[in-house]
């Protein structure tokens, strides 16, 4: 693996701030994808299977 | 104990245990072992070291510069393996007892596989040029489905078709308050 990154413009060499902003990254994608869907005023209900 | 099915020479979790370990002492740990998955299932408490992960990032394509360029692999304790293995079986009993899974779901079920899924497609085809219809495929994926997944939706899901009480709380339990970690060249960094 390169020991540099790049994030927000800026670089990143130090290995403890590398693995830091991995775990913020793997963290942050989810609930950031989530977050982009529409909301729903339709109840839970409906989804459910008899 | 369900270890007999597990693989060996996979990646251990942050303890550095792995399954060759418990195999080679399962006579001395099956009992310990057992109390403490009765008590976890008994009480609905799942204790935090089997919800620690270990990351490890894997390179994707692209520039190696960038975060994105990397796919997160978990590597959970073998010991939270055997906790999700004993609940595993009792819930997919459960589920399949009641039918609750939709009857087309193909994945991540024992005895079906995707090959089942193109022959459903395949007849569903054939039918429709019979009955001179014409057959339109939508394909869609989902990024990141499984992180994206709303625990507080699951858990209602979960509690609509019957899990309920202890067993319910168990699965809140086993899904917040997780912990992970990156290990990322030699370097662990262990979670805030």
């Amino acid at each position: 693996m390169p020991i540099a990154f790049t994030h927000n413009g800026n670089e990143i060499n130090d290995p403890m701030t590398i693995a830091n902003k991995f775990c913020e990254f793997f963290t942050n994608v989810g609930p950031y994808l989530a977050k982009k869907l529409p909301s729903s005023n339709i109840s839970l209900d409906n989804f459910f299977r008899n | 104990m369900p270890f007999i099915e597990f693989k060996t020479g996979k990646a251990s979790g942050f303890d550095g245990v792995n399954i060759a370990d418990i195999k080679s002492n399962i006579e001395t740990l099956a009992k310990p072992l057992s109390h403490v998955i009765n008590l976890s299932i008994s009480t609905g408490i799942v204790p935090n070291n089997v919800k620690l992960a270990k990351v490890i990032p894997i390179y994707k394509s692209d520039c190696h510069c960038k975060f994105s360029n990397y796919r997160p692999i978990s590597i959970l304790p073998v010991f939270s393996k055997v906790f999700e293995k004993v609940i595993y079986d009792r819930l997919i009993y459960f589920i399949d007892k009641h039918s609750i899974l939709y009857e087309h779901q193909y994945g991540f079920r024992s005895n079906y596989s995707t090959n089942l899924a193109i022959i459903q497609m395949v007849n569903q085809i054939s039918s429709a040029i019979d009955n001179k219809e014409l057959s339109v495929g939508v394909f869609l994926d989902l990024s990141k489905a499984f992180d994206a997944v709303n625990h507080k939706i699951l858990l209602q899901k979960l509690e609509h078709y019957g899990i309920r009480g202890v067993a319910l709380k168990w699965i809140e339990n086993y899904l917040y308050n997780r912990k992970q970690y990156v290990a990322f060249l030699v370097l662990n960094h262990l979670p805030t």
